[in-house]
Order: C-alpha cells, then sequence, then structure tokens
C-alpha cells in the first residue's frame, strides 16, 4: 500500500494523479526502467532536496516530494559515476526519513512510509491543569483505533501511525475533545479537557450533579472509579460527605451497623484493605471508630477501588486495593470553600506557586460533634457512668505543594496529620451496706491518628516511559492515660484513699518507605509497568505503665514516670516489593494483563517471601457496550492488625508476621460480565475467595492485647491462625442520564473462618458475614438549582454468639460457690435482626459573583435513619427478664437531621 | 486478674460505649428451644475420693431453677468396669460421693442416669503427677510498693518450672493463696494475686474459680522454659509476723484442659461486645465437665 502525505496543496500535486493511474492501470510499461537508469552525479555539502532537483535537472525526469520530507536532513556530499538513479536516490536520502521510491510514467514519486510516532503527556483539566487520571484517549486513523489511558498521575501514551489523525479524549463528566493532529514525529501534547457547565445565577460553573462517573464503569485492569462528585450528593450522616460511606455502595463491599467497624470486602478484615494517600499506606483511615473516614471530599481528587484483583503494582494486603489521591490545586487561579454541617467545619484554598510553575492546596477540618455527643452521653448509658465534661475532638490537615522542574520533571510535596482526640472525666459512686461508699474519679485521656509526609518525583523519560519516585514517612500512635483516685467513706464521714494511680498505654508504628513505579508504552497495544519499593517498618505493639501516687507527688509527675517505665520492645522489620506487569491488547478487544509481585519481609532473623501472580482477562465491546473479565490472583499480607473485637479499632494493634506467625495469603477468581449505554450501566461479577493464616488475637474477654500484663511482649503466642472463605454475587445496575438517575447494587454472599483453636475447629460466619446486602441510590433532579436524593440500605443481620442453655458451674475447690455458666454451642450461630435505613437529603445550589468572582453556594438538608429505624447492634439475651425469648437490643444512630451548607469562590 | 491493670480496658471499649447512651431496649429475639438435660461437674482427683455435682440446665432467660424432683444414680467405673455406685452426701441434695480413693495413671467413666432425663455419660484419665522444681526464694530480690500510707504491696518473685516433664504434652494449672500471720490477724489464708511480663501472661489463662491454666505449647514447645510470676502480698512492717504463699500445682488431663480453657473465654470483664468461645462439652447427651487431674501443694514461706 502506498500512501502519499502532502503539506502544501500547491506542492506536486501530479504525484497523485500519477498514483492514480498507476492503480488503474498497473501493467503499465517501462515505469520500473527510470529507477534503473544510470546517471553520475556530484554534489558537496548540498541539500538532499538540492541533490534531487540536479537528478531532475541532469536527467530530465520528474520527482515529486515534499520539502517537509528533508526538513531534518543533515546536507549530503555525492559523488556518483553510472549509478542507477533508484541507488542515488537512496544515498541521497539516507540520513532523512524511511522514504519510498515509487515510478511512474516519466516520473518517480518519493513519499513516506507508514511509521509509529508517539505522542504523549498529561490529561489536564483546563480550568485548574489538574490532571485526570483514567481519561480515555482514543485515535482513529486509516481505519484503525488506538487506545490508551491516562494513568495514575495522568500521564498517556500513545503510538499512533504518523501524520494527520482524530484523538477524542474522553472522561466522565467532561466535554468529549476532539483535536486533529499530525505529527511526524514524536510529539508531547498535554492535552487539556473542559468540565461540563451549567448556569446558575448567571454564572458557570461545574455542573457537579450531572457528573455521574459510573458506578457500573469497570476498568481493563479491573479499578472501580468512585466519582468523587458523587460522595459529595449522597446524603450523608449529620451532612458530612464521606468518602468510605460511599464506597459501601459498591456491591462486594459490607460495613457493621452506621459504619461502625470498618469496611469489609468479601470477607477480608478490615486490616486486609490497602489504603493508600497518594501512594503512601494509611493505617487508620477512619476517624470516630468508623463514623467518619480522614478523606476530606475537597482535597480528594479521585478514587479507585479493586476488590481483590489488583494489579501486580500494588502488595501487602490480600483483601482490596483503595487508592486515594489528593488534588494538586489550581495553577491558575486562587480558590478557596468553606463546608459547614452538623458534624464538622471546614475550608480548603488553592493557587498557583510564584511564576506559575506549580500549585498548592491546604485544607483543614475540625469536627464540631462533641456537643451533641456529650449531651448524648449524659444520658444513662451501657456503664451507668455520670459523664460531665465529655469531650471529642477530630482534626484533619492536608497541605500539598508541587512544582514543575524543566518540561519533564514535577516534584510534589504532601503532608497529612489527622488526629482524636478523647478526654473523659467520670465518677462512680457504690455504696456497701452497713460500712460506708467508695467514690471513683477517672481521669480518662486517649488520643490517635495518622501523620503522612511525602515527597513525589514525576519523570518523563522520553516519549514512552513514565516514572514515578515517592519517599514517604507514615507514622500511627495510640495513646490512652487514666488517672483513677479512689476514696472510702465509712459511715462516719471519714474518709481514706483506696487507690490513687495513672496508667499510660501506648502503641505506635512508623515506616520509611522508598518506591518508584514506572510505566511504559512500548506498543499501542501494550503497557508495561514494573518498579520497587523497600518500607522500614519500626512497630511498639503496645506497651502499658502504672505508677502510685505517693503522697506529696502531682498526677503530671506520676504520669512522667508512667512513661519511662513504658517497656515498648521496638520491633523493627524490613518490607521489599518488586514487580511487574503488562496490560496487552493480543487481539482486538481482548486484553491480557498479567504481572507478579515478588516481596520479601525481613524479621529479626525470618524472611518471609512471596510470589503473588496476577492474571485478569478481559474484553470489551465498546460499539456494543459488553465486556466480559476473569481473572486470578494471589496476594499475601505481611502486617495484621490483632484485637478482640477486630473491627479496625484505634487500640487494636498493628504488628508484623514473625517466625511464629506467617503471613496471611489469599487466592481469588473472578469472573464478570458488564453491559451499558449512554443511560444504563449493568453489571454481575462472581467471586471464590480463600485465605489463609488468617489471624485473630486469641479472646479471653480483653480487648486489650497486653490481656493485664505490664507490656505487649508475648503477643504472638496469643495469636490463633486459620483459614477463610467467601463466595459471593454482586450485581448492580445503574441510570447514568434523565432526570432520574441512581443505582442499584446487590450482594449475595457467605464468608467464613475456621480456626483450630476456636468453635471446636469447625468453621463459623465471619463477624461481618452478610448474606443479603441490597443497596438503591436515587436521585431526582428537578431542575439546575435543586435535586434530591435518597439512598436505602437493607443488610443481613450481623452474625452473633448467644447461649440459649445455662447451667451452673461448681468448682471441686469452692463447694458452697457456683457460677452460672452459659452454654454457647456454636460460634457467632445466630444472626441479628436485618439492618434497613432510609436517608434522604435535598440540594439547593446557586451561584452568583461578587466582583466578577463566581461564588457558589451549596445546600443540603437532610435526615438520616428517616424511618427511626432501631437497628441492632448487639444483643444480649436478657438471663434476668424470666420471659422466654426476651433479649435487650443495643441501637446506634436514631433519626439524626442533617443540615451542610458549602460554598466555594 | 485482679490487679489494677485491668482498668485500662476502660479505655479501649468506652468510647464505644458512648455510641450506645440510652439506645437499648428490649425486643422478642427466639432461640431453639433446648430440652432440659443433666449436667455434671466432676473432677476426679487422684488419691482423693470422688465428689460429684449433678444438676441440670435450664433455659438461658430462666432466673430461678424450678427444682424437678430427679434421684440420679451415678455409676463410677475404672478400665470399663463399674466399681462403685456414689452416695449422696449427707446435708446435701446434688453432691454424691465415692467411698473409694482414686488413683493416679488411671482412666475412670462415669455414667449418671435420673428418670425423665437422658442418660449422660463421660471418661477421663488422672495424668500422673509431674512435681515442680524447688524454689528458690532471696529477700534481696524483694521489691516494695507503697499503695498508700497504710498498705504496702510487697512483690515475691517466684520462678515456677516443672521438675521432669512426664509426658510432652502434658498440662498443668496453678491456684495461688497466701497465709499471713499479723499481730492483729491470729492467721489468715487468702487467695494471692500476681503480675507478670507479657510473655508470661500470654501463657496463662485464669478460670472463673481462680485457677490458672499454663498454655500447653508453654513446655511442649520448649521444656526448659520457665513461668516467672510477681506475688504481691499485702504487707504491713509493723504487725505482719510471717507470710508464706501456698501453691497448689496441678498435672491436668486432656478434658480439664479444654473445659478450663473454654470457661477462660466465658468471661467478658463487661466488654458486652467480646465474643465467647464455645463451652467444651465431654458429656455424653448432657452438659458439664469430668476431667481429671492430680494436685501437689507447696508451701514457700516468705517470712
Amino acid at each position: 500500500m502506498i500512501f502519499l502525505y502532502y503539506n502544501r496543496l500547491c506542492t506536486y500535486t501530479v504525484a497523485f494523479l500519477l498514483l492514480f493511474l498507476l492503480r488503474i492501470n498497473p501493467v503499465l510499461q517501462g515505469q520500473s526502467n527510470l529507477l534503473l537508469q544510470k546517471i553520475d552525479l556530484t554534489c558537496k555539502n548540498c541539500p538532499p532536496a538540492v541533490a534531487i532537483l540536479n537528478i531532475y535537472r541532469s536527467t530530465g525526469i520528474n520527482i515529486s516530494f515534499s520539502d517537509d520530507f528533508f526538513k531534518n536532513c543533515p546536507p549530503i556530499t555525492i559523488e556518483a559515476k553510472q549509478q542507477t538513479i533508484e541507488t542515488v536516490i537512496h544515498q541521497i536520502t539516507k540520513g532523512c526519513n524511511n522514504l519510498l521510491l515509487t515510478p511512474g510514467i516519466n516520473e518517480i514519486i518519493l513519499s513516506l512510509r507508514d511509521r509509529e510516532v508517539t505522542i504523549s503527556g498529561y490529561i489536564q483539566d483546563i480550568d485548574n491543569d489538574e490532571t485526570v487520571i483514567g481519561a480515555s484517549v482514543v485515535v482513529r486513523q486509516k481505519g484503525t483505533v488506538r487506545k490508551a489511558v491516562s494513568n495514575e498521575y495522568g500521564f498517556y501514551s500513545l503510538s499512533i501511525i504518523s501524520g494527520k489523525c482524530n484523538i477524542e479524549v474522553t472522561y466522565p463528566g467532561y466535554d468529549t475533545l476532539n483535536l486533529y493532529l499530525n505529527p511526524n514525529q514524536d510529539l508531547k501534547n498535554n492535552i487539556k479537557i473542559t468540565p461540563w457547565t451549567k448556569t446558575l445565577g448567571g454564572v458557570d460553573i461545574i455542573q457537579v450533579n450531572s457528573i455521574r462517573t459510573t458506578w457500573s464503569g469497570i476498568t481493563i485492569n479491573g479499578a472501580q472509579i468512585v466519582p468523587d462528585q458523587l460522595i459529595t450528593s449522597l446524603p450523608t450522616l449529620g451532612g458530612q460527605a464521606d468518602l468510605m460511606r460511599s464506597i459501601t455502595q459498591i456491591p462486594g463491599i459490607q460495613t457493621g451497623v452506621d459504619g461502625i467497624g470498618g469496611i469489609h470486602i468479601r470477607g477480608g478484615n478490615t486490616d486486609q484493605n490497602l489504603i493508600l494517600l497518594d501512594d503512601v499506606p494509611v493505617y487508620n483511615p477512619s476517624h470516630v471508630v468508623g463514623l467518619l473516614s480522614i478523606f476530606s471530599p475537597k482535597i480528594t481528587k479521585n478514587v479507585r477501588l479493586w476488590k481483590g484483583d489488583f494489579p501486580a503494582r500494588y502488595g501487602g494486603r490480600t483483601a482490596s486495593v483503595i487508592d486515594v489521591r489528593t488534588r494538586d490545586g489550581s495553577n491558575k487561579e486562587y480558590k478557596g470553600g468553606v463546608d459547614l454541617n452538623l458534624m464538622s467545619i471546614s475550608s480548603f484554598v488553592e493557587g498557583p506557586t510564584p511564576k506559575n510553575k506549580g500549585s498548592f492546596l491546604v485544607g483543614a477540618r475540625r469536627s464540631i460533634f462533641g456537643s451533641w455527643l456529650q449531651s448524648a452521653s449524659q444520658k444513662n448509658n451501657a456503664l451507668n457512668i455520670q459523664f460531665d465534661d465529655l469531650a471529642y475532638k477530630v482534626h484533619d490537615y492536608n497541605v500539598k505543594v508541587n512544582q514543575r522542574i524543566g518540561i519533564n520533571d514535577e516534584l510534589f510535596f504532601s503532608f497529612y496529620s489527622g488526629k482524636d482526640k478523647f478526654d473523659a472525666p467520670f465518677d462512680q459512686t457504690s455504696s456497701v451496706e452497713n460500712q460506708g461508699s467508695f467514690f471513683d474519679n477517672y481521669n480518662l485521656n486517649s488520643n490517635w491518628g495518622n501523620k503522612i509526609f511525602s515527597l513525589r518525583w514525576n519523570h518523563i523519560w522520553g516519549s514512552k516511559i513514565f516514572s514515578n519516585t515517592t519517599a514517604s514517612i507514615s507514622n500511627f500512635v495510640y495513646r490512652s492515660r487514666l488517672n483513677r483516685k479512689t476514696q472510702f467513706i465509712d459511715l462516719l464521714n471519714r474518709s481514706s484513699i483506696i487507690a490513687n494511680y495513672s496508667q499510660l498505654y501506648l502503641t505506635d508504628i512508623n515506616d520509611r518507605s522508598l518506591r518508584t513505579d514506572f510505566t511504559y508504552f512500548p506498543h499501542h497495544r501494550l503497557t508495561l509497568t514494573f518498579g520497587g519499593a523497600a518500607t522500614n517498618h519500626q512497630f511498639k505493639p503496645g506497651a502499658l505503665s502504672f505508677n502510685f501516687q505517693l503522697p506529696g507527688q502531682t498526677s503530671a509527675l506520676v504520669d512522667s514516670l508512667s512513661s519511662g517505665l513504658l517497656k515498648n520492645n521496638n520491633i523493627a522489620a524490613m518490607e521489599w516489593e518488586g514487580y511487574s506487569a503488562a496490560q496487552w491488547e493480543f487481539l482486538p478487544r481482548f486484553h491480557f494483563c498479567a504481572g507478579m509481585n515478588i516481596s520479601a519481609f525481613n524479621i529479626t532473623n525470618k524472611i518471609h517471601k512471596s510470589f503473588s501472580p496476577r492474571l485478569r482477562i478481559y474484553h470489551g465491546n465498546e460499539d456494543a457496550g459488553f465486556k466480559q473479565w476473569v481473572s486470578h490472583n494471589y496476594m499475601a499480607q505481611y502486617l495484621h492488625q490483632i484485637g478482640s473485637f477486630n473491627i479496625g479499632l484505634p487500640f487494636e494493634l498493628w504488628v508484623p508476621s514473625t517466625e511464629q506467625v506467617l503471613p496471611e495469603r489469599a487466592v481469588q477468581t473472578a469472573i464478570g460480565l458488564g453491559w451499558g449505554n449512554k443511560s444504563w450501566g449493568f453489571t454481575l461479577e462472581a467471586y471464590k475467595k480463600d485465605m489463609n493464616n488468617v489471624v485473630l488475637l486469641r479472646s479471653e474477654g480483653d480487648a486489650l492485647i497486653t490481656a493485664g500484663a505490664d507490656d505487649a511482649n508475648g503477643w504472638e503466642n496469643r495469636i490463633i491462625t486459620g483459614k477463610g472463605q467467601s463466595r459471593g454475587i454482586e450485581c448492580m445496575l445503574e441510570r447514568k442520564t434523565g432526570k432520574i438517575r441512581g443505582v442499584i447494587s446487590y450482594t449475595l454472599s457467605k464468608s467464613t473462618r475456621q480456626f483450630d483453636d476456636l468453635n471446636l475447629g469447625r468453621p463459623f460466619l465471619f463477624q461481618f458475614d452478610r448474606t443479603h446486602d441490597f443497596k438503591i441510590n436515587v436521585s431526582y433532579y428537578l431542575n439546575k438549582y435543586v435535586d434530591f436524593s435518597a439512598n436505602w440500605v437493607f443488610m443481613s443481620g450481623t452474625p452473633i454468639t448467644l447461649a440459649g442453655v445455662k447451667y451452673n458451674f461448681q468448682s471441686q475447690d469452692n463447694p458452697t460457690g457456683q457460677k452460672e455458666v452459659l452454654y454457647y454451642s456454636h460460634l457467632n450461630g445466630y444472626r441479628l435482626p436485618p439492618n434497613h435505613r432510609l436517608d434522604l437529603s435535598l440540594n439547593l445550589n446557586y451561584c452568583h459573583l461578587i466582583r466578577s468572582i463566581p461564588i457558589q453556594h451549596v445546600l443540603q438538608l437532610g435526615a438520616y435513619n428517616t424511618y427511626n429505624r432501631a437497628n441492632p447492634f448487639y444483643l444480649v439475651i436478657d438471663i434476668n427478664s424470666g420471659k422466654p425469648n426476651r433479649a435487650i437490643q443495643y441501637t446506634l444512630l436514631p433519626i439524626l437531621p442533617s443540615i451542610r451548607y458549602a460554598m466555594t469562590f | 486478674m485482679n490487679t489494677p491493670f485491668k482498668y485500662l480496658t476502660f479505655s479501649n471499649w468506652f468510647i464505644f460505649s458512648l455510641f450506645l447512651s440510652a439506645c437499648t431496649k428490649e425486643v422478642d429475639f427466639t432461640l431453639p428451644e433446648e430440652p432440659y438435660k443433666l449436667v455434671l461437674s466432676c473432677n476426679p482427683i487422684a488419691s482423693e475420693s470422688l465428689l460429684a455435682y449433678v444438676s441440670f440446665s435450664t433455659p438461658s432467660y430462666a432466673t430461678d431453677t424450678i427444682l424437678k424432683s430427679f434421684a440420679p444414680t451415678l455409676l463410677l467405673e475404672k478400665d470399663g468396669q463399674p466399681i462403685e455406685t456414689l452416695k449422696p452426701v449427707e446435708g446435701t441434695y446434688k453432691y454424691w460421693k465415692s467411698t473409694i480413693k482414686l488413683e493416679e495413671g488411671v482412666a475412670y467413666s462415669i455414667t449418671v442416669s435420673a428418670p425423665n432425663f437422658p442418660t449422660i455419660s463421660a471418661s477421663t484419665i488422672i495424668p500422673t503427677a509431674t512435681r515442680l522444681k524447688p524454689f528458690l526464694i532471696d529477700s534481696n530480690t524483694f521489691s516494695y510498693n507503697q499503695l498508700n500510707l497504710d498498705t504496702t504491696v510487697l512483690r515475691v518473685p517466684l520462678m515456677i518450672k516443672p521438675d521432669k516433664l512426664a509426658e510432652s504434652d502434658s498440662m498443668f494449672a496453678f491456684r495461688l493463696k497466701y497465709q499471713i500471720v499479723s499481730s492483729n490477724l491470729n492467721e489468715s489464708e487468702q487467695k494471692a494475686t500476681f503480675i507478670a511480663d507479657g510473655p508470661t501472661f500470654v501463657n496463662l489463662h485464669e478460670s472463673p474459680d481462680g485457677t490458672f491454666l499454663v498454655d500447653k505449647k508453654l513446655w511442649s514447645n520448649n521444656p526448659n522454659a520457665e513461668l516467672p510470676i510477681d506475688v504481691l502480698l499485702p504487707y504491713n512492717v509493723s504487725q505482719t509476723k510471717s507470710i508464706a504463699i501456698l501453691l497448689e500445682w496441678r498435672t491436668v488431663s486432656a478434658d480439664y484442659y479444654k473445659y478450663y480453657l473454654s470457661l477462660s473465654k466465658q468471661g467478658n470483664y463487661g466488654i458486652i461486645f467480646s465474643t465467647p468461645d464455645v463451652l467444651y462439652n465431654n458429656i455424653l447427651d448432657g452438659y458439664g465437665n469430668f476431667s481429671g487431674f492430680t494436685r501437689t501443694l507447696y508451701t514457700i514461706n516468705v517470712k
């Protein structure tokens, strides 16, 4: 096949006609003889085009060509005697583009051969140059379609045929962009796309509510992109938009009642989720034991979720990856915003750095729910304790600065700090008949939180290789202090101090990590990723100290003495990870994603190694809207969070795999299909997952790993390991356009655990097993100012261990004393009643200009648990009721109104 | 464990309790109807008569036990041969006792039958005793913690280690008491408390009657392992005349170990969310426990 390219219409048009003639009469005689004609040619340091003109002058044979062919060609020197024209032209064009010679009738046509060039760059938002992750770049050219997707840093690279092409860039919530380019060589081209806008109050604003990234849109490599815009429009607790709560809309993701207990993905524990904040693992992703996540919606740019079939790039966890990317900040103008709701107040400001070479983003959030929490705690609670000055505070601070250094380099600095702080002084009184009364005065202070620093360097190596290198420090600390003073006052009002002491409990984990990731685009059908990481972990798995306050000592002194007594034994571990993966379109529409994650974990004298292959085959017919996939993945995990409850509470300790505690391993197979068009989307996926070496703290009624000891040393002996299994079918139906939009999701699943040391070795239901999990989220867009949202959730009840029988335990050593023993026959053998609730919200949007600055207002009114369903959080058989089938049910959140006001400028 | 450390539990689950504020209510919850069954609590002890306690189970919601009239028959067997029918203990209506003394290293079975109840049966073995290494007490290692102006706690380090393990999978338990003689109190014997470091505590499981089981992995993994504890004794310089630690050392059967280990996982120390494990039961067609052990008493004079 012959292709002719012309840059100037007026140049050598005759060549086309000759080629036409050649095609319609291919047996024209004598054409090839032109190339064999022998000539003499001498030329010193002359441009190739001049040398070719000299051939024309000396032979009279027309030679058609474009000046562009020789744009970058060096001058040549030639001295040819009685050589064929073909040989001479080859010598002239030796240092030029790869040219094709075609003989015609008394004419020789020079044309460019087809060749591959690479277009690459970032996909960016036109308003603020924010990079767009997961945008689709499609090039249609000469009957072929080539496609690339921007990576987690917004970078794309695509090999195409040189010459004219049409580039189509799409991303949900943005206008489709069509670009016409004519690259004859590698081209770096940052593409800017425009978000959908609507006019409110005469001002064009980003059309937030219309940006409905498809819930059903699963990418080739298995990622579910969670739209942050949708996060902000869901009805929420107290009006606080929350990432983790929104994620639970996705089938296969389960949580405890009212979000307490973290998220559990396909039968996994909370610690089996790898939660990344700009590439850095986060150990405690929630505040208030799960009611709030640490991710402020105004800071978040993109969230991707993998439910087990994650790419080889990710390792160290066995259940899922939640990859959260924060915004870089606008590099065009200064912007800011305030968000106020019943849970918190937050604000952010962003803008360009000096010389417009980068941008910054600063965000802060503080809780304001302490007062209503204090009010609630005044009433009788499970402890019958009176709380007077209860205080609970939460804060998050985010800082991000990025700076471009040249065309190919960019640096990012990120900082996050989040903390829960809880102070509870309280008194407890008890009396002894005919003797007197005990007065206990407690002062409890607890605080915990994450601190993360990271420095990232993005570098573009040519047009086909992109790298990201991240150096990070991550720290999580939990600290709790309790002062107790007990007085006994007898009937004659004489007082004596029974106890006066202070206790301190401390646990923390420190990570220092360096990782680098490369993305290589060698071919338009092939993308390679590879990289490695090294992480130094320092664990302090919990230590407790106490000190008695002696006469004359202050409580502060007792505190400091307690700190000095802490017996934290540091545990150091080194984790190494390397990976390589390929995404290869081996047949049109068939993608083969395969990779290997190799890791090693070095602790004291033991090295654990893991080889985790990942495989995914994806077939997608975009025209018909169908897609199918199958995946098979192995995962390994070296870090474990252990506690009696195993629901990710902050005081549950992170501990490493050791010689005795082996790494957890999981293997998952999933098969799925999807269908979608512009209006509807549907996915159905079935999975099977088996887990080995699942760890659990051997419970003896104590939530604390130290179990009364003054340190947590020996924790390994309290850990038991077992197996886990999960099977399920997940489906989702989505309406994406129109006035009424929404998502219906349903999961049918069963998750079990089996430990030799528990339940007499028999399998039992996983603590967060939900047979049925049904969710509906519907939004009605009345007009551009007003929309309504409703969210209904139905889940099977939580498995619970109950006893139907009791008897008296009689000790051999104390014949007169008996103890009532409840006979538990099966662990998690019963289920609580189902959970369901309805959340509603009304969203009002308005925008106006102040000094040509658009000010956007959002007012959200809503109700959580609108019909005030008393969802059972826990249940205790009332053994004192004397009535059959009576139980005491504990419930968390009743109907709660919510109000949120947000303003951005 | 009766140490002040336990109070720290508050800080850990305290937050949970907040969310329970005033959100409790009585609800209907149907549990399967369980038939009444006989319950046997009995520990065959070497060199002692057998004392058996027999009762019957009730639904978990029952507040008072309506005593069904039952006159059980308890038949003791040795190596599969009946040896004695137990006699009721005078003055009680739930205890039955043997006249013969039991032997260590022997398997015993018991059958309990009563009208209107399914007959229950169980078997166990009385293991051969394993003695402890002699205790070395050095007063220089004692330490004192002043609790308040009047009371001081004397900490006495004690190293527990079996002398010769009869079998690698031997299982043990112990009870700790102290005997004090003071100027204002002639003699008193009370339960002693102790503290230990983490590696020691993880190998101890406390049962409701105050017995501590030693984790079977401790000496099966390492026969030379030691169990260091600090016994806490109340001490008054001017009044205390003498103190002795009384250590009852038990070599226990597998049935004893499993039952008391599962019992130790029942107590929740007030933490309502703590999930108990299932209760071990070696009584066929009934409930309770029939498990043998041997015991040796050690008296360690501190002052």
